[in-house]
């Protein structure tokens, strides 16, 4: 909201430079975001941040107001009676004109309120009304909307004007909206509106979007003659709503739907009469006030126990100081019972209605920056790291120690990929109000994500070396409108090649460089017994589940062609994802020394030439699984396909390693050992020792 | 059978082993390539060098003669053979400065990179970890009640324009802050708590340079009988100093939360300029970095906690914010778009 500072020298002295004044009211809560000049005017503007909680600061009168209660200075509160005294005033009310008010819902209108003048004889507004509507942005029009305009600025009442001669003259009639209703506002805009709206009426026809925005029929303008003059107390939750709904948001209804101070509904119509008897070119009869309903209580008062300042604050302030405070803020101060006092609430501080609400209040003007800083005196709090954090740190670190690059993507995503694979998307949760009308998807997966990035980094990049993971949240169906499955995953992509350096060649990735991240993040879990089972993936074209017993904990692959296609990947891309949640729950982080042997081992290699379609675990189960106590470990060595292997065959070479805990084996035991190890292999798989 | 000739005799061994003593060390030390030194090496201690035929000359000498020259010969032999294997090493040396080029790069295990809000929430949780405070996961689609209800943020209110929200087919929300942890917590536990909860928010707002409609914030709790907000503002100052540095001053601003009385916005000196006034805090001195306050007691009666019997603070932050201020980065979108060459400068 913009303030002008001439214009608040009406209401309250401004002894300090604008910016100090400025920096007072930031301190206070009425966040200044800058302050202009306006040299043509001789007039300086602020703008103004105001929190919802205070409309009362809406208005030049309740700016002025907290600058006196924070400067220590006094509020002079502009004229606003019309005293009917022969002799004293400017006019005698007319009493013979009957206008009845009828109002059909008083919860959303509690009280409405007008006033007819006739035979107004107006142009435009005095120079000081347009100056500082000028100053805060509001376009002079002429003298009788200006008022109304001047008013709400003033007071924070908002006021509107009907051109009497286009009402029926009958009644007024607040009520609620018909289905299908409409109304041309003045904006020229037709809103549509239904029975949760709030209409005023002439008896027949709509003329008005109660608090929103006034009818364009009944208008004011230059050429009318008869005014009816509105100010009313609107429910807020009403106009909030229709405001909201309609995408329509005026000075008013913004006031409104905050909760406008409900002793100003009287004084802001009377200020406003009085303002245009004042600078009309003529008035004529000023009918008495028509009225319907109630206003709503209006003050209110608190049982406030001083202590709360010390329990909530940690900080003494004298109560003398404390009643002080609040007597500046326009609230009254009578002592109560031992230790509380009763407080006074002015009908403009609709905000305050619990002791905490006066803590902060206390604690406001005795300034933020005086209160010592303190360290909480408790005692300590257990902490137990949760297993899932655990789980996602590892295979956070893992992953990073394997090279791959963190990236943090949308949990939106399009379903555009799913579209072009045909996969049905049954069971996923979607957002009905996107941002960005493709967005509308939880991801059921993180590999759309990720191959989004693969894809901009190849776009991008001079490098084709783009290596990622993320760890982040899948979110299942809402089933039953209940809230859906949460489930932190990890997901890593690989794509193109490891660029070379001078020692070591670069070379293209392959599912293998996923796979061992998967087998790395499994044994510092802890978790053993991983089987990597073939699987369909509409993602991937040579796809395996990975499973501990029996539960598959993710899938990973290479990417399918229309899957690169649709991303625009030329190179071979191999993706993969894993459920922390699951493997949180399978981990051991627990480490349990093991003695280390005391007598050397030995190692032996076996190169095979074995058959095409031997899988190498095949024959490492095997080894294992002839039992003998002193063969301790077998590792794949290298594996070798053409040259003088013969088709359909290849080469596979292990080293395997001997020890006994009692003594340290001879060479002829290992090569005894070995060579049975040897005959089983090669008879089992009808294998060849390769020379 | 020893040709008498090639006998040494008392003098003559004197003699050699006075100029092996004499030149050898000298000779050996101007070497400059392995083929001199395979040279002299000969010379010395070949099987025709005068040393071998000193000590083969040894047995024609007198008891006592005999001794004392042995002796000194095979010192002598000692000193020529460690003169030579060290010269050795040293030509070695040499010749590997000259064969190699050290300017080439080394091999590294190119280690991968932790996403910049990763690496910002960490730093920060780990502040407050040391201050007790507990890392917690909430969940991301919440209920209603979660969000707006128990954070005493009502239906059709104004308070609810800074929550635009998402919501989904089957009527729940996407969390508009991280503050529906605390309800989480607080329904499941009871006081004293102290707790950090960061992730992942949501809002509709329109994608700029610096707004996204996911962003990052970190929540944090503390309750118990007696937590102030004297104590808020020491915490936070513990940690803005933490966090921009030991100088660090900072300024609470009165500020309206539905969810906190008093509410406030937390500005920290500005650690760019010093707070002299930079483009960064606008001439301003400030930065704005979080919001605060003591817990309401409304949110305190939505969990059933009594509001007379507990009491303490909770502050929000945006991580995004405070990255983007750390290491001057000017579009929060960057950080969605993981661009490779933007990830690698926080390596």
């Amino acid at each position: 909201m913009k303030i002008s500072f001439n214009w608040l020298k009406d209401y309250v002295a401004l002894n300090q430079r604008a910016e100090e004044t400025a920096r007072l009211l930031t301190s206070a809560g009425l966040e200044v975001k800058g302050v202009e000049s306006f040299l043509g005017l001789k007039d300086k503007v602020m703008e103004i941040e105001i929190t919802s909680n205070r409309p009362d600061w809406l208005s030049h009168v309740g700016v002025a107001r907290e600058i006196a209660a924070v400067s220590g200075g006094k509020l002079v509160y502009p004229e606003w009676q019309n005293l009917e005294k022969k002799g004293k005033a400017a006019f005698v009310r007319d009493r013979k004109k009957i206008l009845p008010i009828e109002i059909q819902d008083t919860q959303y209108c509690p009280y409405y309120s007008a006033c007819l003048l006739e035979n107004v004889v107006f142009g435009e507004s005095p120079d000081f009304i347009k100056k500082r509507l000028n100053a805060v942005g509001m376009r002079p029009i002429n003298l009788i909307v200006d008022v109304t305009n001047y008013v709400l600025l003033e007071l924070g009442q908002p006021l509107h004007a009907f051109d009497w001669d286009h009402l029926s003259q009958e009644k007024i009639l607040v009520r609620r909206a018909r289905e299908k209703e409409s109304l041309r506002a003045i904006n020229g805009t037709d809103y549509p509106l239904n029975t949760r709206d709030l209409l005023i009426t002439d008896g027949a026809r709509p003329i008005a979007l109660a608090g929103v925005m006034g009818g364009l029929e009944s208008e004011v303008s230059l050429k009318t003659k008869n005014i009816l003059l509105e100010s009313a107390y609107f429910s807020p939750a009403v106009i909030r709503r229709t405001s909201q709904r309609l995408g329509l948001s005026s000075d008013s209804s913004y006031r409104f739907e905050r909760g406008v101070d409900p002793v100003g509904v009287d004084t802001g119509r009377e200020r406003a009469i009085r303002l245009i008897c004042q600078y009309a070119k003529s008035v004529g009869n000023v009918s008495v006030v028509f009225k319907g309903g109630r206003l709503p209580k209006k003050t209110g008062t608190i049982q406030f126990p001083l202590g709360e300042i010390r329990r909530i604050l940690g900080v003494d302030i004298p109560s003398q100081k404390v009643s002080q405070y609040f007597r500046a803020l326009g609230l009254s101060v009578k002592p109560a019972k031992k230790g509380t006092v009763t407080v006074g609430v002015p009908s403009f501080r609709q905000d305050l209605t619990r002791p905490v609400d006066l803590v902060e209040e206390a604690a406001r003007l005795y300034g933020y920056d005086r209160i010592t800083e303190t360290l909480p005196d408790i005692e300590p709090v257990y902490i137990e790291e949760s297993c899932l954090r655990k789980t996602e740190e590892m295979a956070r670190e893992t992953a990073l120690g394997s090279g791959l690059n963190e990236t943090v993507t949308f949990s939106l995503i399009s379903e555009k990929v799913f579209e072009k694979l045909a996969v049905p998307l049954l069971a996923v949760t979607r957002v009905v109000n996107p941002q960005n009308k493709e967005l509308t998807l939880m991801r059921p997966s993180l590999f759309p994500s990720l191959l989004e990035v693969v894809k901009t980094n190849f776009y991008h990049s001079s490098s084709n070396d783009v290596r990622l993971f993320e760890i982040a949240n899948v979110y299942g169906p809402e089933v039953n409108q209940a809230l859906p499955k949460e489930e932190l995953t990890f997901a890593v992509a690989v794509a193109g090649a490891r660029n070379s350096h001078w020692l070591e060649k670069g070379r293209k990735y392959t599912f293998f460089d996923v796979k061992g991240v998967f087998e790395e993040i499994f044994e510092r879990l802890g978790i053993q017994e991983i089987k990597f089972v073939p699987y369909e993936n509409p993602f991937l074209e040579q796809a395996f589940s990975m499973e501990c017993q029996g539960m598959a904990l993710g899938v990973l692959g290479k990417v399918s062609n229309p899957v690169k296609s649709f991303y625009d990947i030329s190179s071979d891309a191999f993706i993969g994802q894993i459920s922390l949640e699951k493997i949180a729950h399978a981990a051991r982080f627990e480490r349990r020394y093991k003695l280390l042997p005391k007598y050397p081992a030995s190692r032996r290699d076996m190169a095979l030439i074995l058959g095409e379609n031997v899988p190498a675990g095949e024959v490492i189960d095997h080894v294992r699984s002839l039992g003998f106590e002193f063969m301790r470990a077998i590792d794949l060595l290298d594996f070798y396909r053409g040259g003088q292997i013969p088709t359909g065959k290849k080469s596979l070479a292990f080293s395997i390693e001997y020890r006994s805990d009692e003594k340290t084996l001879t060479a002829e035991e290992v090569n005894d050992l070995h060579a049975k190890v040897v005959e089983s292999v090669t008879r089992h798989f009808s294998a060849q020792l390769r020379s | 059978m020893k040709d008498p000739s090639e006998t040494l005799s008392s003098d003559a061994i004197k003699n050699v082993l006075d100029e092996l003593e004499a030149q050898s060390s000298h000779r050996i030390e101007k070497v400059s390539d392995n083929v001199q030194l395979e040279t002299l090496r000969i010379e010395y201690l070949g099987r025709k060098a005068r040393l071998s035929l000193v000590l083969s000359s040894l047995g024609s000498l007198d008891k006592e003669e005999r001794g004392s020259a042995g002796e000194r010969a095979n010192r002598l032999r000692r000193q020529i053979e460690e003169a030579i294997r060290q010269k050795a090493e040293s030509l070695k040396g040499s010749a590997k400065k000259e064969g190699v080029d050290f300017t080439l790069p080394g091999v590294r295990r190119e280690r991968g990179v932790t996403h910049p809000i990763t690496a910002t929430i960490r730093e920060i949780a780990r502040i407050f970890e040391t201050l007790n405070f507990e890392w917690v996961a909430g969940r991301e689609i919440e209920t209603e009640f979660y969000n707006f209800t128990a954070l005493n943020i009502p239906d059709d209110h104004p308070s609810r324009d800074s929550f635009d929200t998402f919501f989904t087919q089957g009527g729940n929300l996407l969390r508009s802050q991280t503050s529906t942890v605390q309800i989480r917590v607080m329904e499941k536990r009871k006081p004293p708590l102290r707790i950090i909860a960061p992730g992942r928010v949501y809002r509709p707002d329109t994608v700029d340079a610096s707004h996204s409609f996911m962003f990052h914030q970190i929540e944090g709790l503390m309750v118990d009988d007696r937590t102030t907000f004297a104590d808020l503002k020491g915490v936070i100052h513990l940690f803005l100093r933490a966090l921009f540095g030991k100088d660090s001053k900072i300024r609470f601003r009165p500020h309206f939360f539905p969810f906190t009385e008093p509410s406030v916005e937390v500005d920290v000196s500005c650690f760019i300029c010093r707070a002299k006034g930079c483009s960064v805090c606008g001439q301003k001195g400030w930065l704005e970095v979080m919001g605060a306050g003591s817990v309401d007691p409304a949110v305190f009666q939505a969990v059933g906690y009594d509001p007379k019997k507990v009491q303490g603070f909770a502050f929000g932050l945006g991580v995004e914010r405070i990255c983007m201020l750390k290491h001057g980065i000017n579009d929060i979108r960057l950080f969605y778009e993981n661009d490779l060459r933007f990830l690698k400068q926080f390596a």
